[in-house]
């Protein structure tokens, strides 16, 4: 049986790699999206808008590997009870900067000329259009790796967090195990899909399709070491201009959760773009469930032990 | 520029080579606002349905009466003997449907066989797959003994009493008590919110599990209008003893979930709760009390009477298990509807610190 499944000799490691996604950069035009359906030959999902967003495909899914998030703050909104813009204002910051020394090139700061804060209503409040291209994490101690049955789920030789669809039989762990959500089991064909960061393209020795088609860089593909460099880089030169919120999502480890190769610079609060502030890792409270099912199993049966052995004598006695 | 910036002032102060340095920083409290995008969960449905919480039940039951009926054949002497063939008898015939419960469920059933192509023991699923195929040829074997001992497999039970199950009944006892555990290890093992917080799932699923074994063999021993005060010793006191164990584990895992675990008792899942916990506590009422609570039959002797209250306890004690599972089960769709109790499990803490950046502060 063993040899009957036997693999093919295993490619030679490559230096890992992984995407950087700079939301500061990202102007919403799903390039990414489409390229992507377009490479893997995804089904569209349909115009189903989230609110009043341009966002019609709500999440990652088996059938959308890559999701442009429309993250829209406006301070009406905050009257009603929708998106807060409290804890991440900072409009003493965009008022100046907007009137102040940006070069062109910068996109997001674009975004701040819209609305200035005396037009707003609400003072202190700005308008904010938070776009976000959201992708597998590629997560380096991924949970729906450790969680896969089968082993379908595997790094292959870019470090990559790979689903062979050969080997899925669709039991559905890997949907519930990972952190972000982003596998689901397709109906049509009963197994679980996510972005292969372009294994095929990549063997090939090009770039991924959606950092390929972004028109602004706002996806980067490349060594993950040089990528974290250039990001944390990216935040020091973002807050140097008075962007402090500047910061990112899964450049390193932290706490039980590993770092993730596909990782984000955010300007908000994880939440808001529908990330766990912190995920936690679905295997850490495993161990301790084991044992204190085990000493409950043990204490169980030395107790049914003890019943069954009391009867016996007490029916010796009896007879 | 720094002076304006009240919502971020624990950040002001820092310049950028010390952020640079610090790129990761750990929000010190709650965060103020409950933000959230456009009420789209940002967990997964997980995909499964009834088939797994009648899984759960079953195999539940399957372990615990392969237990009890191992332990009562070895220390419980002759009187005990009937005892541990009708248990071995359950155990097996819980079994079968699970298998065929857990194919139904895949995505892809004829692939089922690729659970068992690695051994991948760190998986809760692959560990449960193998302890599963073990447990099966354990409880089959020792089925085939225990039935024929008891007259119920026609002309072979004579030459299938015979067979050497000794040490092979030993044998299962470690996969048998694998089953009663790995169904919560399974749960905690994801991210879902409603069971990945607490260390003590496992333990609810092994206490049930005992509890079920215990209640399957009353039920059936009182359909077959047998009965044994030394049947009784055993199972009455493992019976009682597990099912409170269950709700003390239960208690801990829901007050361990804290918020997170809120999908769990609140609406329709608190009424499923509290329904498991209610019919609990009516199966221990005993068999004189509950048979007084039944439509009254003029016909009816004495025994019989007692006997349909025996029967009405184990039918109540078995059906909170399975409301228990059912809900334990179900819930977890709930829970990752609820992105408020989601974001709550994923809320930065020592041992999770998170990526939680300026805006979290
Ligand atoms: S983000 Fe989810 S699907 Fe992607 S590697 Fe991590 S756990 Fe797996
Ligand atoms: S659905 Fe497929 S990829 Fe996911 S855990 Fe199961 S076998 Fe592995």
């Amino acid at each position: 049986m063993l040899t009957f499944f036997k693999s093919a000799e295993a490619p030679a490691p490559q230096p890992a790699t992984g995407f950087f996604t700079d939301t500061t950069l990202c102007i919403g035009c799903k390039a990414c999206e489409v390229a992507c359906k377009q490479w893997n030959q995804l089904p569209a999902d349909g115009f189903d808008w989230a609110a009043t967003s341009y966002d019609n495909t709500h999440c990652l899914s088996g059938s959308t590997w890559r999701h442009v998030a429309f993250v829209e703050q406006m301070p009406a909104a905050n009257l009603n009870g929708g998106h807060s813009t409290s804890g991440a204002g900072s409009p003493g910051d965009l008022a100046s900067n907007g009137s102040g020394d940006y070069t062109a090139g910068a996109p997001y700061q674009g975004v701040t000329h819209l609305t200035d804060a005396s037009a707003s209503g609400a003072a202190g409040q700005v308008a904010r259009w938070l776009m976000m291209s959201d992708v597998c994490k590629h997560c380096e101690q991924a949970p729906c790796e450790e969680a896969c049955p089968t082993g379908a789920i595997l790094y292959n030789e870019f470090h990559n967090v790979y689903v062979q669809q050969d080997i899925c039989n669709g039991c559905g762990y890997c949907v519930s195990a990972c952190p972000f959500g982003v596998l689901s089991r397709t109906e049509s064909d009963g197994r679980a899909h996510k972005c292969t960061l372009c294994y095929d393209r990549q063997r090939d020795g090009l770039t991924p399709a959606c950092a390929k088609a972004c028109p602004t860089a706002s996806i980067q593909f490349g060594p993950v070491d040089e990528l974290r460099q250039r990001a944390r880089r990216r935040v020091g030169e973002l807050q140097g201009r008075g962007e402090q919120r500047a910061y990112l999502y899964g450049d390193q480890a932290a706490g039980e959760y590993s770092a993730l190769n596909a990782f984000f610079l955010l300007t908000e609060r994880p939440e808001a773009y529908n990330l766990p502030a912190a995920p936690r890792r679905p295997r850490a409270s495993l161990g301790a469930n084991y044992l204190f099912g085990a000493l409950t199993g043990l204490a169980l049966l030395a107790f049914s032990a003890w019943s069954a052995g009391k009867g016996n004598s007490g029916n010796q006695e009896a007879a | 520029m720094m002076a304006s910036q009240p919502a971020v002032s624990g950040q002001a102060s820092l310049g950028v080579s010390e952020l640079t340095a610090h790129p990761l920083r750990v929000p010190t409290a709650a965060p103020p606002t409950e933000l959230n995008y456009y009420n789209i969960p940002f967990l997964k449905h997980p995909t499964w349905k009834w088939e797994i919480a009648w899984y759960f039940f079953l195999e539940g039951v399957a372990s615990g009466c392969y237990l009890l009926g191992t332990l009562a054949g070895r220390l419980g002497g002759s009187r005990m003997r009937h005892l541990r063939n009708v248990a071995h008898e359950m155990a097996f015939l819980a079994f079968l449907p699970c298998p065929i419960l857990l194919i139904k469920d895949l995505g892809r059933p004829e692939r089922f066989y690729h659970m068992l192509r690695v051994f991948k023991p760190g998986s809760p699923m692959n560990l449960g797959s193998w302890v599963l195929s073990g447990f099966g040829g354990f409880a089959g074997i020792t089925f085939l003994q225990a039935a024929g001992e008891d007259g119920k497999l026609g002309p072979l039970s004579r030459p299938l009493s015979r067979l050497p199950v000794a040490a092979l009944e030993l044998a299962g006892v470690p996969f048998a008590l694998g089953m009663t555990g790995y169904a919560g290890a399974l749960l905690a093992g994801t991210s879902v919110p409603i069971w990945n917080q607490s260390p003590w799932l496992s333990a609810v699923f092994v206490s049930g599990a005992f509890g079920s074994g215990a209640s399957e063999l009353k039920l059936e021993l009182a359909l077959r209008n047998q009965h044994n005060s030394a049947w009784s010793g055993l199972l009455d006191p493992v019976e009682r003893g597990s099912k409170l164990l269950e709700l003390l584990f239960l208690g801990l895992h829901l007050k361990r979930s804290g918020r997170a675990g809120r999908p769990l008792w609140r609406r329709r899942r608190g009424l499923m709760l509290l329904g498991a916990l209610a019919a609990t506590v009516a199966s221990e009422l005993g068999p004189g009390r509950l048979q007084r609570l039944l439509p009254a039959k003029q016909s009816r002797q004495a025994p019989e009477r007692i006997r349909a209250g025996r029967i009405a306890g184990a039918l109540l004690a078995l059906g909170a298990a399975w409301l228990l599972r059912w809900t334990l089960v179900h819930a977890g769709g709930d829970a990752i509807e609820d992105i408020a109790a989601s974001h709550a499990a994923s809320r930065p803490s020592h041992a999770a610190p998170g990526w939680g950046g300026v805006g979290a502060q």
